[in-house]
């Protein structure tokens, strides 16, 4: 008898478990498997990829020293550029650990870079890859090896010169090698981090507090976000804030010297759409399709995940309204540099407002207190 | 009104009095010793290049060089000695002086709970929490005294009815009750914890938690007065913030609560919790009749009238409580509010010079998150901006403008602050802040869906 009832009340709970969950939105979805599909899909990969380009480039640049012609230049230069362009794609992981603790963008790329000590190294004997390393994030990274690969007052003969006849030829080679090999140290460090043991913490840290992986990712996005808005929008167009007026700094693009700012600009927003969408080589799960099941509303009144991507959009318009250089733009075309500024600052609305806030996610490191 | 003052004068064994410095004091000891290891001193009270001040406080500065450290490590002896009852009367007072000193630096800092232990702290400066089971008895630097007026544990009692009650009344809002917000939020995130995180992807799980906690704080005290519900009472508290330590990132506070409210135990209690550790061989009733009693009750009457004021005083503003927060602070308001915020700000010079501000280039991470979201710390930082715009980069006569959205709760983000209005010359008072932009209270799409 008493058995029966056991049996019956378990039945019953049962029933009522298995019910009320049915036609709830929002649960099972596998946050472990998001945070798996960001490091094995999109994270490594970007990874991988730009460090096979500086392998690349580290070859195109001895083939260059060894028979330096107006052909090895212009495949060393490529191969610049291919790098460059694969660099965008891992610029948007900032803030995961293995890349904060390198201090990747610092490293990699940050621009303009400031001429007049890059110059004074360039004269300089000595230009080992110790000393440049410990050298101002101005002096160094992709800035640093556009500005040695490419001008845009000089014939590509005169680059070659740079290289050849210049008194300063040999510091010059020394230089540029010592940068790429900086880049490539940085970069096999941040992959091996990954491979030793961050990539398990990051897939199991499915939190929300400051060392989570939801606020890694999100605040990696809201500060590309910024980034865009700042360093490739704002500053060339001597902004600052809804007023536009004095102040432009034409020589401020990213990828002055090869002319390469819109291309970037584009590569950063259709990559940034990606990366909310999980999608790489394989359509996988990412923050936008976890977003759709919270269901929330964005500051424009749409669905919050969708006005993202539709942002994303936005921007891009804007951009390729932009022409093809966007040092030209500041100057001759103003009002479309303003155009897509207020776009940017829009989309960084969302990343930084929106959806840390339907998340619930924290958006500092600080592990502080609350209550 | 005799009745009234028999039961507060009224001597009552000293026992929970010593019992609650003990216990208190070791509290005391291990946050600010956990505060130290975590390496806070550096991040909050030395790296910042600049401070949001109370009002009126604006004279407070951290101490330069290894000064806070030093502050820090006089009040973990000052939390030891409180514990050990050994010159109590200067370590409460140092300890009180010192942790209210840091807390007075920055805003930023601020938590319900630091606001609790000063208050807490206070109070123990003045009671004879020494008397009884202390090193000070044993050597002789005070008399033993076995039986108090009922009011010094009154006080303390009162204070932390005052906590949970006040707590209790500021989640009677419809956020709160009618939308389960920010619980929503935060428990949906919360999914994947052991054992109870399924509960959580359940829309009904954070209205439950709401409402309880609701009901949980405003009557929780009346329980812990009752003989008969005590134990029960105790054990809920002991659950609820064990929980809510578990699920949020709140660092020591329920522990100062559990540890807080053991005071409400009786007397027999205390004294069997004493004996484990202390035999007083003193067996006769020593009473203690503290000086100067008609002053210090005019005092604690003025303090709790200030305590049941200060949590109103919300009212004399407009617009929402949580979008302008003025009126928010020292008021028990603890767990209401997701709230995120983006803020930046552009300084113009009457010669037409223009700048966007990097706010993290004076300010810290958790600075820049907390100035975001409270519109007094954003009037604060637009005057730092223009003195050092002026003072720095030359800039004449600042103008500073501040673009910001927030979020609120769950609902979607919306401009926060009038990008029109000349920050620099707004003052830093406590008049209503006209340039706060209304509250749209726009419910967000999830909430329609659900009906």
């Amino acid at each position: 008898m008493k058995l029966k009832k056991h049996i019956l009340i378990s039945v019953c709970c049962l029933i009522i478990f298995a019910c009320s969950k049915n036609g709830d939105n929002g649960d099972n979805f596998d946050k472990k498997g998001m945070f798996t599909n960001y490091a094995d899909n999109l994270i490594l990969p970007a990874y991988t990829t730009y460090k096979t380009s500086l392998t690349t480039l580290q070859a195109a640049v001895n083939n260059f020293y060894a028979v330096p012609d107006l052909t090895t230049l212009a495949t060393l230069q490529n191969a610049f550029l291919n790098t460059y362009a694969t660099w965008q794609s891992c610029e948007i992981y900032e803030k995961t650990e293995p890349a904060s603790d390198e201090m990747a963008i610092d490293n990699n790329n940050f621009y303009p870079a400031r001429i007049d000590s890059v110059n004074a190294y360039i004269t300089r004997n000595d230009n080992s890859t110790t000393f440049i390393k410990s050298r101002n994030k101005n002096d160094k990274g992709l800035p640093a090896i556009e500005y040695l690969l490419f001008s845009r007052t000089l014939s590509q003969q005169q680059i070659l010169e740079r290289f050849t006849i210049n008194a300063s030829a040999a510091s010059y080679k020394l230089y540029l090698s010592s940068l790429i090999n900086i880049l490539m140290e940085i970069q096999t460090t941040i992959i091996s981090n990954w491979n030793i043991s961050y990539k398990q913490t990051f897939i199991n840290n499915v939190g929300t507090d400051a060392s989570s992986s939801f606020s890694a990712m999100v605040n990696s996005i809201a500060q590309r976000a910024d980034d865009l808005k700042r360093h490739q929008v704002a500053i060339p167009a001597g902004y600052s804030g809804n007023v536009a007026t004095v102040n432009i700094n034409p020589t401020a693009i990213q990828a002055y010297y090869s002319n390469n700012s819109i291309t970037y600009m584009l590569l950063t927003l259709n990559n940034m759409k990606d990366v909310l969408q999980g999608k790489n080589t394989i359509d996988g799960a990412g923050l936008y399709d976890y977003l759709k099941t919270l269901n929330f509303t964005s500051t424009f009144g749409g669905e919050l995940a969708d006005d993202i991507i539709a942002q994303i959009d936005v921007c891009m318009a804007k951009v390729n309204e932009c022409g093809s250089d966007y040092s030209v733009t500041v100057n001759a075309n103003k009002p479309k540099a303003d155009a897509l500024f207020l776009e940017t600052k829009k989309l960084l609305v969302l990343m930084k407002v929106d959806v840390p806030s339907a998340l619930g996610v924290s958006i500092t490191y600080t592990d502080s207190d609350g209550d | 009104m005799l009745k009234i003052k028999a039961f507060l004068f009224k001597q009552i064994p000293i026992a929970p009095l010593a019992s609650f410095r003990i216990l208190f004091g070791a509290m005391l000891l291990f946050s600010t010793v956990r505060f130290a290891a975590k390496g806070w001193i550096d991040l909050l009270y030395i790296q910042p290049k600049f401070y949001f001040p109370y009002e009126g406080f604006e004279f407070i500065k951290p101490i330069t060089g290894n000064g806070m450290y030093i502050v820090f490590a006089v009040m973990i002896i000052a939390a030891l000695f409180i514990l050990l009852g050994l010159f109590y009367r200067v370590s409460s007072i140092l300890f009180f002086i010192l942790f209210t000193y840091v807390e007075l630096i920055d805003k930023t800092n601020y938590l319900n709970h630091y606001y609790f232990v000063s208050i807490i702290s206070l109070m123990l400066c003045f009671l004879p929490a020494n008397k009884y089971a202390s090193l000070d008895v044993k050597f002789g630097f005070t008399k033993l005294a076995t039986h108090i007026p009922n009011w010094s544990v009154l006080i303390i009692q009162l204070q932390i009815a005052f906590v949970y009650f006040f707590a209790g009344l500021a989640k009677i809002n419809s956020d709160w009750l009618l939308h389960a917000q920010p619980l929503s939020i935060w428990l949906k995130s919360r999914d994947y914890f052991p054992v109870i995180g399924f509960l959580f992807d359940y829309k009904i799980t954070p209205y439950i938690f709401s409402w309880f906690g609701m009901l949980f704080d405003i009557f929780i005290v009346f329980f812990l007065w009752n003989k008969k519900t005590r134990p029960f009472a105790y054990f809920a508290v002991v659950v609820f913030h064990l929980l809510t330590g578990y699920l949020f990132q709140i660092g020591v506070f329920p522990y100062v609560m559990i540890a807080a409210t053991w005071i409400f135990f009786s007397a027999a209690f205390h004294q069997k919790f004493i004996s484990l550790f202390y035999k007083e061989k003193e067996n006769t009733i020593i009473e203690y009749q503290p000086k100067f009693v008609s002053f210090w009750i005019t005092i604690i009457f003025i303090h709790f009238t200030i305590q049941i004021l200060l949590p109103f005083r919300y009212l004399l503003y407009p617009d929402k409580l949580f979008w302008t927060e003025q009126g928010y602070r020292f008021s028990w308001r603890v767990m209401l509010m997701e709230k995120n915020a983006y803020a930046s700000f552009v300084v113009k010079d009457k010669n037409g010079k223009v700048e966007e501000v990097r706010n993290r280039d004076y300010l810290t991470a958790q600075q820049e998150k907390q100035m975001s979201t409270q519109p007094d710390m954003i009037l604060q930082f637009a005057h730092f901006i223009a003195k050092e715009y002026e003072q720095k980069k030359n800039f004449k006569n600042a103008e500073v403008y501040v673009d910001s959205y927030a979020a609120l709760n769950g609902h979607p983000s919306q401009p926060f602050i009038d990008n029109t209005v000349d920050l620099a010359k707004q003052h830093v008072n406590f008049a209503p802040k006209k340039w706060i932009l209304p509250f749209n209270t726009k419910p967000n799409r999830n909430i329609e869906h659900r009906k």
